[in-house]
């Protein structure tokens, strides 16, 4: 299971010669850094990974904010049509990309969005799923910390910001690592939507230069350990709230 | 239901609430799958006007071989790795229910595949698959095994097993091709650690007092496996049944970073069908009916699960 990552990790650290030598290695004799060094001078990588963060990031605010306020509406509020609207955002949840990934290519072509940051953003600051998460956990917090609220004057957007979000952290947490996730690794969509050197998040980048030649493997694994090194590290603090949200929901990414 | 029902002020406020999210959901989820519907009835290329043409895209698409390999394909893609990933993190599962001591330290690395992209991991892959350098061939070599270039092997894993021993196979029986299998191999990797994690979670409901009373009986570990744990988990595996399927048909980044669906097309898969044609070819309204296909096929095949092996799910 986790002899392709050593297997990976041990590549980007030998030199050329060792790279291709037989018998393998698994530990390098003499461990080089001069891989990570080519791939951040001969790929923009450093510029790479700057964009990937300014998308996730982007991406995972904007669904906490909009999923809070969403989930709040569901969850507390009482105003017409609110189970039926309710219903076709679950209905969306089922409605595979591949099915909508051409027209809503043509959509940001309209908008002349394409080959901007907005275009890899845009379709995905709100969701279906991130909604019915958090509103599922709004429904267990007690009814009567609201009506207390309510008699101390305490407007709704007020309660929501200082009451039911502290509340709701891990739930929240969940919700961000799972987007950001998605968001890092995703490579179908940046691939459709952009397609300047200067914008394109990690994933495109690498599989771009692979796909040119630009990278021998010593270098390939060195790139591919930069762009896993951030989730990695991210799974290794938050591992509770991930496997709690897995569980909890059998949730996947695309 | 009269509107009185409702305080004014209230219905203002969830308007503004439920806003940003409808408008996301309109945008790109709701309007984009009534437009790929009438895409699929009309010949478009992007640039130029649209034109309806009824039914033609899907008598096209039927009518062409590289669909149908596609469909085969991405069938062969999903019985490899739906059984075999169901068997393999089941197993898994098991095994780490077993002993709690150090199940963080396993649990973490049967999941790391599951948050690495897939770009890298395929990358990873590709370098262990290498025909010339790669490590698999290399360990073949070892037991003499000749090489494989595994990701550039349009011919059936039968065939190819046959042939090593000198049998020739009739073609129909020649299997997935040998690049498919290895791209499996890679998603089977890349999953097996999410579903792990499902079945712990199921696994964890079992009380042990019922395998305490099954040793009294004399039953073996074995036995209490299949007379216990197996009904018992049923729910959970159903659910990764459905789910590993409809994810399975969806199957695009592995072979879009490794063989852009060749050598031959022996790896090519439907959603790599669609984008080829929607963005090398912008054969957008043809694109779109393959689109509609692949939603049915996997619309019929949930469904047939649910009716066939919902009932029969102990809960």
């Amino acid at each position: 299971m986790i002899f392709p990552f050593v297997w990976g990790i041990s590549t980007s650290l030998k030199d050329m010669r060792e790279v291709l030598a037989n018998p393998f290695s698994i530990i390098p004799r003499d461990i080089t850094l001069i891989n990570y060094k080519n791939v951040v001078k001969s790929i923009p990588i450093v510029r790479f990974f700057i964009n990937s963060l300014i998308v996730s990031v982007t991406i995972t605010a904007s669904q906490l904010f909009t999923c809070s306020l969403s989930a709040y509406a569901f969850a507390r509020l009482k105003f017409p049509f609110r189970d039926g609207l309710f219903y076709i955002l679950l209905g969306t949840m089922m409605i595979p990309q591949h099915v909508i990934m051409i027209p809503v290519y043509i959509i940001l072509n309209f908008f002349r969005l394409i080959d901007t940051y907005a275009a890899m953003i845009v379709p995905f600051i709100s969701g279906a799923f991130g909604t019915f998460l958090l509103r599922q956990f709004f429904l267990t917090i007690p009814k009567e910390l609201e009506e207390a609220a309510t008699l101390d004057g305490c407007g709704h957007l007020r309660f929501l910001f200082r009451i039911m979000l502290p509340l709701s952290r891990p739930i929240l947490a969940t919700l961000a690592i799972f987007t950001f996730m998605w968001s890092w690794n995703n490579y179908l969509w940046p691939l459709i939507v952009t397609n300047r050197i200067e914008i394109r998040t990690l994933q495109y980048g690498l599989a771009m230069f692979k796909e040119e030649g630009g990278l021998n493997w010593g270098q390939l694994m060195a790139g591919t350990t930069i762009a896993t090194v951030p989730i990695l590290v991210m799974f290794l603090v938050m591992q509770r709230q991930f496997i709690q949200g897995i569980t909890l929901t059998g949730l996947r990414e695309g | 239901m009269s509107a009185s029902r409702y305080r004014g002020i209230e219905i203002r406020r969830a308007a503004f609430f439920i806003l940003p999210t409808y408008i996301i959901i309109f945008t790109f989820i709701i309007i984009p799958v009534f437009f790929a519907f009438y895409l699929s009835f009309n010949k478009w290329n992007l640039l130029g006007s649209m034109k309806f043409t009824g039914l033609s895209n899907y008598k096209k698409l039927f009518s062409s071989e590289e669909f149908w390999k596609a469909v085969v394909n991405t069938f062969y893609y999903s019985f490899i790795t739906v059984p075999v990933g169901i068997i393999i993190s089941l197993f898994l599962a098991v095994l780490l229910n077993s002993k709690i001591k150090g199940i963080q330290v396993y649990r973490t690395i049967y999941f790391m595949p599951v948050m690495t992209s897939v770009v890298a991991s395929a990358f990873i892959w590709q370098w262990i698959f290498q025909s010339q350098n790669g490590i698999l061939n290399y360990l073949f070599g070892l037991i003499g095994i000749k090489p494989l270039s595994w990701l550039n092997e349009p011919r059936g894993l039968f065939t190819v097993i046959f042939e090593s021993i000198d049998m020739r196979l009739p073609k129909w029986l020649g299997g997935p091709s040998v690049t498919l299998v290895a791209i499996s191999i890679m998603t089977i990797w890349k999953n097996t650690g999410y579903y792990m994690i499902i079945f712990l979670a199921g696994l964890q409901t079992i009380p042990k007092t019922l395998y305490e009373a099954a040793e009294i009986d004399g039953a073996g570990k074995v036995r209490a496996f299949f007379a216990i744990t197996l009904p018992i988990l049923s729910p959970t595996t159903y659910f990764v049944l459905i789910m590993s399927v409809i994810v399975s048909f969806q199957v695009f980044e592995q072979v879009a970073v490794t063989t852009q669906g060749g050598p031959l097309n022996s790896s090519l898969v439907l959603v790599y069908f669609i984008y080829q044609k929607a963005f090398k070819f912008l054969e957008v309204g043809y694109a779109s009916s393959a689109a509609f296909i692949l939603f049915a096929i996997v619309l019929v095949l949930t469904v047939f699960q649910v009716k066939l092996l919902g009932k029969r799910v102990h809960y």
